[in-house]
Formats: C-alpha cells, structure tokens, sequence
C-alpha cells in the first residue's frame, strides 16, 4: 500500500514541468524551516502587553519543542532502518538527492509539523498557513521518492504531539518561559 | 560549495528577517523599529516585497538540494546559521533604526525597563538598552528585580 502510493505520486514527476519546479522547492531542506521560523521571528514582535507575551512563550515553546522532535526522530533513525522508497521501486528521483540515512519516520514531517502546531496555539491563521505548508513538504517528499506516507504521517504526529506536548507543560511550569521573557524584557528584546 | 550555499543562506536570511521586523514593527506601532518612521504602509509593503524576494532569490538563482556530503547544510548546522543570520537581521535593524529615529526618540517619553518592546513604540532600542544597562550596573539586581 505504502509502496503503491508512492509509484503512484512519483509517476507524476517529468510530467508537467511547472509543478515539478515548484515541488523542487518545497521538497527543499530549507523553505519550510525557514519560513516557519520567521513567522516565529514576526510573533516575537507581534501583538500588545499580554498578547505579546503569550505569542512570547508560544516561540519558547516551539523552539524547543522542534529541538525534542528531532532529537526523537534522530533516535528512531537511529534505532530503526528502513530503507528509502526509491531504494525498492523504480522511481524517477530527479528532483530531489538521494538520502542514506533511514526513510522511518520523516524528519522534515516532524519538524515541519511541530512548527506549525506550536504557531497553531497562539495563531490560527498563521498556524494553518504553516500546517499547510507542511503539509505539502510531507507529500512533496513522496512526490520525489524519498519517503513513504506512514514515514510522514509518523513524523507528523510525532512532531503534533511533541508541541502539544510543549505547549501544555510551558502553561503547567509557567514561571520558567515567564521569567526568560521577564529577564530578556528587561534588556529591551521581548 | 559549501560556502557560498551558507553564504547564500545566511544573506537569504538576513534579508527576510529584516522584512519580518518590518512587516511586524509596522503593524504593531513599534516606531522605533522602523526604518522610515513616518511611512509605516511602505515599512510593512517594502518588508513584505523583501522578504518574498529573499526566498525568490535563494531558489532562483542556484541548485539548492544538495546532500549534506555535497555541499548541503544538516538540520542542526540550519539552526545554526539560521540564528546567526536572523540575529544579525534583527540586531541591524534595531542600530539602523535607533540611528535613524534619534531624534524623534528625543522628543518622546522614555522608555522604562518594565516595557520591554513595547517602549519602542515611543523610544529607540539604543536608548532604552542603554538606560537599562546604566540601571543594570548601578544595580545588577534590576535585571530580574521584580520578575515573577
């Protein structure tokens, strides 16, 4: 089923060159992590007195919740190997280099997710722009051959449930993001 | 060809996080953060216009997915340069924008310590660092006094 699925996408490629262009970039190790991470850079900024504050803490949360969610999946690699989609079928995988490391759970659908889930929290639109954005990172790695969908579907979630996670135990030990943004407010940068 | 994909990278960067505090400074009234204070519809546009041309730029002008055997950045060196880059981003425009709205920050309110941020709105990040920092010496338990 896994493997269907991705003969299935990947028969696409070659296809329509535009498509192909675009999906070249979103498949990249650095669109999403980029704009994720300066939506972050914008929330720091954003909003008045309280509203900052929590948008503040949310960026806390993220960030570290996005360092959980990889050092997991890296352990998981670590632990578990599976091999690359395009290693066991005939796929075109022109678009994108070929990874050595282990498909098993999808790195950048962790990441990629955990960001969007930790924007979620403090800001629907955004954050659903982002889930969005993941969104097609995850199938775009498909697309080229690199993953299979239970690869990014097990990243995802774990990433979804790792910020969650975050999120719950930022409010749970409030003081410890409240005093970072307290101390740095006092330096004039929150 | 790791270098130049850095540097392309890190200037990448630089350039749309310098269009975010604009875009975000802008909208929500930081005027000391503002590279033209008295134009903030062309702070917010022009941030936006430069922060979607950073990411055309970046993908437009080379090949961009490289292992990181040949030439790519991993995940942990991305979180690397990305901080230097955006730090910088953000550090240029909060001097830039000090020097540029001296002046007015003269005629204004100071900003108080307990304001963070928002005290650009009315001063520049210069003076108020430097306020709290004289604080801070003359003090040192200013920068947590107070801190719940």
């Amino acid at each position: 089923m896994d493997g269907a699925i991705v003969r299935w996408l990947n028969d696409g490629v070659g296809a329509f060159t535009p498509w192909d262009l675009f999906m070249e970039a979103i498949v990249s190790d650095y669109l999403v992590p980029v704009a994720g991470s300066l939506v972050m850079v914008g929330m720091w900024l954003w909003g008045q007195g309280r509203e900052r504050y929590l948008n503040q803490v949310a960026v806390i949360a993220g960030n570290t919740a996005v360092g959980v969610t990889n050092g997991l999946i890296s352990a998981i690699n670590a632990a578990y190997f599976r091999r690359r989609p395009f290693l066991g079928h005939d796929l075109d995988i022109s678009l994108f280099y070929h990874p050595t490391d282990s498909s098993f759970p999808a790195n950048s659908a962790g990441v990629g997710f955990a960001i969007a889930t930790a924007v979620f929290v403090r800001s629907r639109r955004w954050g659903a722009a982002l889930y969005a954005l993941a969104a097609l990172w995850a199938l775009s790695r498909v697309y080229v051959g690199v993953h299979y969908p239970s690869d990014v579907l097990a990243g995802a979630a774990l990433g979804v449930l790792v910020a969650l996670a975050f999120a719950g135990i930022y409010r749970l030990f409030d003081p410890v993001p409240r005093v970072v943004v307290r101390v740095m407010r006092r330096l004039g940068l929150a | 060809m790791a270098a130049p994909l850095i540097a392309d990278y890190v200037v990448w960067v630089f350039c749309a996080a310098v269009g975010v505090v604009q875009v975000a400074a802008a909208t929500t009234g930081l005027g000391g953060l503002l590279l033209a204070r008295t134009r903030p519809a062309l702070c917010r546009w022009g941030g936006a216009v430069l922060v979607i041309t950073a990411f055309a730029w970046f993908f437009a002008t080379d090949e961009r997915n490289l292992p990181d055997t040949a030439g790519g950045v991993d995940g942990v060196k991305q979180v690397m340069w990305f901080a230097i880059g955006a730090g910088a981003g953000v550090a240029a425009s909060l001097l830039v924008a000090s020097a540029l709205n001296h002046r007015w920050a003269l005629s204004q309110e100071p900003g108080t310590p307990d304001e963070g941020l928002g005290a650009l709105a009315h001063d520049t990040f210069a003076r108020l660092l430097a306020r709290n920092l004289r604080a801070a010496v003359r003090q040192p338990s200013t920068l947590w006094r107070g801190v719940r």
